[in-house]
């Protein structure tokens, strides 16, 4: 034992507390065990026997509005942290007491009461999200700490460098745990890690760190103390790799087939309750009946959670879909009287205004992205910002897009208003997991405690001869996910107004703004503010058929109906607008007027939001049709550089007029 | 054995359904008796037999739609081959051995391609009633589109509720369809003479004085007997063109407009009108206009008008031109009659008159021959008496 550390405040009642802690999380674990062979417990269960020096050194030190993040290991950290142990097993339950409503089970913990943000199963995921947390403090002078806790197996992550690099960089208060158990699953520490002082790792990002015996509860607690007083002091971020051991088997089903059962039953027989227990007794710290008393508190406790936790109702099904979104939203904004006065404007200043008007109006608004700030935006749309905003709310991000990307999201859950913006749609593949797995989860899966404002804007589409890797369209993807909505402003008006309305919403909003658009002028009301993000418009009215469309496409789509329109031919033009949720009853109006359907999407055909569009007018509207739903999508191939065979890839008017007339038998 | 197949009531007649049964099998049938009802684009219609015989079996069930042709009962004739069930007949001169090898695919049955329509041309097609079979579709690949359905039916909607077992929409859907065939198929000319009724109505007068009102004679009983007679003299305008070939009809049956109040118009037989005189006409026009409103008339009736008198009445205009209803290739027309000024013997004065109108098929007689016809009809209704 670490007695140095302990002397100043390792007093009986202290020490039998910490004791204390760790047996109730030990027992616990067991209880979980058992109640998972008995089929009460389901799907993924990760215990932490073995570990509990570390929650427990850790946790107690945090103030009440300091945060924590978790990983899927972390029913001793909710306990540790105040989260009601009753509402803790009723969450492995399954059951609507639970502390997440029983929605996230054993991997996900969620408590707002006890700042407890996860409770996160993707390694390496909490990481940006606690960067974000912490982001959301700094920038409003907060003092709170986020603690985040993750294994040595994150370490090999992506996010765990760009979440360092960004903590370091923009100083933000974040206690990184790693608790080094040194196996990430079966994989020993050695076998996935080059250099595996991971300490040494954090320290080259310039942060303060220290290894700790994770195995002592008085050195944990002792280090980290002083990580804590250096967090609170600098206001920079502070290291702890806490060298430990799980005593049982990654998850339930794992024969452990990848270590050797003495090494277990030797670093069992040294355990951190055994040692401390140990301790306490060869210094006459514990009385004879501590120990019976404590087994018996937390016996009944246990008998207690179960009890709650077997009485607990099942959520009804009705409610499946209930905090996928907010079940509250703003309304959205009325429709401004425009002046007769106009200006002449392009769409890509018509961004830049949304910007500034949300900087100007919203004090938790700020602008976040790669080359936002000095560059000016790769597409030029916030030149000018930083000399008008400053570096915080123009922030300039290393090329970290899950990092800055998670940032955003942990700062939209702390309060703030973040606007992220991501170069080209093709980078957001690096984000997409913090997009699909955070931001578009984090409210169904605790149960609407936690929510994520954030808008997220990125270009999108081809047409500059930029090639495979900065030209496709893939909001259709983005379409696909419950949890946010995506939005395609595809005229000046939207461009101006989608922004303002997407940071009011409580949930992520991804906006796409197609590159062909940024240049293209035209005149705006004077007095152009807010739209709403909820309705397709029809952009031409028409009767012979629906030519339905978003984005970059809508200029297309609207020539191809003027052509048409020579011929005799009414087309009406739906502009989407907004990707997900879709406006079917739009669509279906618009059907049951025209009975044909064509759909322009410069997305990829196979899987894509046409697709989808298609398949519901099949499901709700198949007796209003006239002929068969077609489609007009991008060519499968990744999107060449030459001009021609890049024209040839996408939708062009052409191609739509060609369509056209071929649903029309007038080919 | 005879086939008693499902007959063809018109000429844009291709199926029917079975509605009604009205001998049971095992009965006795003669021809000309009505044993079945088929549910037309017109109305349900008395189907008549026309063998002597026994109705043996049924083939079709009561429900089913089929084309025109199809066998839907066998009627035992008497003194025919022994009755043999139609199922067991083919495979009779063929041993079992010789079935199909084991292993090989069996021989593709002759199916009928699925007709290509629109899910909304489906739809409106059932919802008022025509037969998608029919059409003949402008979509792409020759599919059947709303467009096809709605020229066939010119109003979507049925204007008012028709209690006759029609569909109304249907009968609508069966107007529009002959009425266009007529359009594109007919060249039409068009003629008309006014008439004066003075002695027509005297005459009415005088054989109406002692009769009930039920048993009054109405113009139109003398109009329809005076078409029969100058369609006698005149056959080019009484009979039918098929096939590129006209056939004039030995007898003349008078097609008699009727209009069904919110549906339309249709246009069935009596019989040999040149033979019966204008009492039996009378009673015939009575007799056919009250089953035509119920929603009943004979498949005979329907189906082989020889031409076709239409007459507005009392409450129409002064003059009507008609489309003539294929294969017939006349349609005479009575206007309303009009009290006008009149000049008999250099005298100017009020007189009863009525317009009449001819629209014939060029393909089978001419101006020429229709004046004269129409002056054979002025004629006869000027010599009431002789009708």
């Amino acid at each position: 034992m670490n007695a140095d550390s302990a002397k100043p405040h390792l007093g009986h009642a202290h020490a039998i507390d910490l004791l204390a802690r760790m047996i109730r999380i030990r027992r616990f674990e067991d209880k979980c065990a058992e109640l998972y062979t008995q089929e009460k417990i389901r799907g993924f269960l990760h215990l932490y026997d073995g570990e509990e020096a570390v929650a427990v050194g850790v946790i107690p030190l945090l103030d009440a509005d300091d945060r924590i993040v978790g990983t899927y290991r972390e029913h001793g950290h909710a306990l540790v942290r105040g989260v009601p142990m009753a509402t803790v097993m009723a969450e492995m339950f399954g059951k609507a007491e639970g502390c997440s409503g029983g929605r996230g089970g054993s991997m996900h913990l969620f408590s707002s009461d006890a700042n407890f943000y996860g409770g996160n199963a993707i390694v390496g995921g909490g990481l940006p999200l606690a960067v974000g947390l912490a982001l959301a403090d700094r920038l409003r002078g907060e003092a709170r700490v986020t603690a985040c806790f993750f294994g040595e197996g994150a370490v090999a992550e992506g996010e765990f460098h760009e979440s360092l690099n960004l903590a370091a960089l923009w100083q933000l208060p974040v206690l990184f745990v790693c608790e080094n158990n040194r196996y990430a699953m079966g994989t020993a520490l050695e076998r996935s890690e080059s250099e595996v002082d991971i300490h040494a790792k954090a320290a080259s990002y310039a942060i303060r760190s220290e290894a700790v015996d994770g195995m002592d509860v008085i050195a944990m607690e002792g280090a980290a103390r002083r990580a804590l007083d250096f967090i609170r002091k600098s206001g920079r971020p502070s290291f702890l790799e806490c060298r430990t051991y799980r005593f049982r088997a990654h998850s339930m089903f794992d024969a452990q087939l990848y270590r050797d059962k003495a090494e277990v039953e030797a670093w069992r027989k040294d355990g951190p309750i055994e040692r401390f227990q140990r301790w306490l007794e060869d210094n006459g710290l514990i009385r004879n009946d501590d120990l019976a008393r404590i087994e018996g508190e937390v016996a009944a406790e246990i008998a207690a959670a179960v009890d709650f936790a077997e009485g607990g109702a099942l959520e009804p099904l009705a409610n499946l879909q209930r905090h996928v979104v907010s079940p509250e939203r703003p309304s959205p904004p009325s429709p401004q009287p425009s002046t007769a006065q106009t200006v002449e404007t392009t769409y890509r200043e018509a961004v830049r205004a949304g910007i500034v008007e949300a900087l100007q109006r919203d004090d938790r608004v700020f602008l976040m992205g790669e080359d936002v700030g000095r560059y000016g935006g790769c597409y030029a749309v916030s030149k000018g910002l930083l000399d008008q905003f400053g570096p915080e709310r123009i922030r300039d991000t290393p090329l970290s897009e899950s990092g800055f990307t998670g940032a955003g999201i942990g700062a939209a859950v702390a309060g703030m208003r973040p606007i992220v913006e991501l170069m080209t749609v093709n980078f957001s593949m690096l984000a997409l997991d913090q997009i699909l797995n955070t931001a578009a989860t984090l409210r169904h899966m605790s149960n609407g405690q936690f929510g994520v404002p954030l808008v997220i804007r990125m270009a999108t589409g081809a047409g500059r001869q930029l090639a495979a890797q900065h030209s496709h369209s893939l909001e259709g993807w983005y379409a696909h996910i419950p949890g946010i909505r995506v939005l395609a402003p595809a005229t000046l008006e939207d461009a101006r107004g989608m922004l303002w309305t997407a940071l009011q919403d409580p949930d992520p909003v991804l906006i796409f703004e197609n590159v062909m658009l940024y240049n293209r002028s035209g005149t705006l009301a004077a007095n152009a503010g807010p739209v709403d993000i909820d309705c397709a418009a029809v952009r031409r009215a028409g009767e012979d058929i629906s030519l339905v469309t978003y984005g970059g496409s809508l200029h297309k789509t609207l020539e191809a109906a003027e052509q048409l329109a020579r011929e005799g031919i009414s087309a009406e033009v739906i502009d989407l607008r907004t990707l997900r949720p879709l406006d079917d009853a739009t669509l279906l109006a618009s059907v049951a007027r025209t009975h044909r359907m064509l759909v322009i999407d410069e997305g990829w055909r196979s899987g894509s939001i046409a697709a989808e569009i298609g398949m519901r007018i099949a499901e709700a509207g198949f007796f209003e049709l006239d002929a068969p739903l077609g489609r007009v999508c991008s060519e499968e191939v990744p999107v060449p550089y030459p001009r021609h065979l890049e024209d040839a890839s996408l939708p062009q008017t052409p191609k739509i007029v060609a369509a056209v007339r071929a649903m029309l038998g007038r080919s | 054995m005879a086939r008693f197949l499902m007959p063809s009531l018109g000429a844009d007649m291709e199926a029917g359904t079975l509605i009604e049964w009205m001998v049971e099998p095992g009965r006795t049938v003669r021809r000309g008796d009505a044993i079945a009802v088929v549910e037309t684009d017109k109305g349900a219609i008395e189907i008549q037999v026309f063998e002597d015989g026994v109705l043996e079996r049924t083939l079709v069930d009561i429900g089913a739609t089929v084309p025109v042709g199809t066998p839907l009962a066998e009627i035992g004739v008497a003194g025919g081959a022994p009755t043999i069930p139609l199922a067991a007949r083919t495979p009779a001169s063929r041993p079992a051995e010789s079935a199909a090898p084991v292993g090989n695919g069996r021989p593709a049955e002759p199916q009928r391609a699925r007709i290509q329509a629109s899910p909304a041309a489906r739809r409106l097609a059932e919802k008022i009633g025509i037969d998608l079979e029919k059409l003949s579709g402008s979509g792409p690949g020759g599919a059947i589109v709303l467009a096809d359905v709605v020229d066939r039916s010119v109003a979507a909607e049925a204007p008012t509720p028709f209690a006759a077992p029609s569909a109304p929409g249907g009968m609508r859907e069966a107007i529009a369809a002959a009425m266009s065939r007529a359009k594109r198929e007919i060249p039409h000319y068009y003629l008309a003479h006014t008439i004066e009724l003075t002695a027509a109505d005297a005459w009415l007068d005088h054989h109406n004085a002692a009769r009930d009102p039920a048993e009054r004679v109405l113009l139109g009983a003398l109009f329809i007997k005076a078409v029969a007679l100058a369609a006698q003299q005149y056959p080019e305008f009484n009979g039918h063109f098929v096939d590129g070939r006209f056939t004039p009809a030995p007898a003349v049956h008078a097609g008699l407009a009727i209009n069904i109040r919110g549906v339309g118009l249709v246009a069935p037989a009596i019989h040999d009108a040149e033979q019966l005189d204008v009492d039996a006409l009378m009673a015939a026009t009575r007799d056919l206009v009250t089953r035509v409103r119920a929603g009943r008339f004979r498949s005979s009736e329907l189906a082989d008008p020889t031409i076709t008198v239409s007459s507005l009445g009392e409450r129409g205009v002064e003059i009507v031109y008609g489309v003539i209803y294929p294969p017939q290739v006349a349609i005479v027309g009575f206007g309303t009659p009009v009290t006008r000024a009149w000049v008999t013997d250099g005298m100017v004065g009020p007189r009863r008159t009525v317009s009449v109108s001819l629209a014939g098929d060029h393909r089978v007689s001419d101006g020429h021959r229709g004046a004269l016809f129409l002056g054979a009809i002025a004629r006869h209704l000027l010599e009431p008496e002789r009708l």
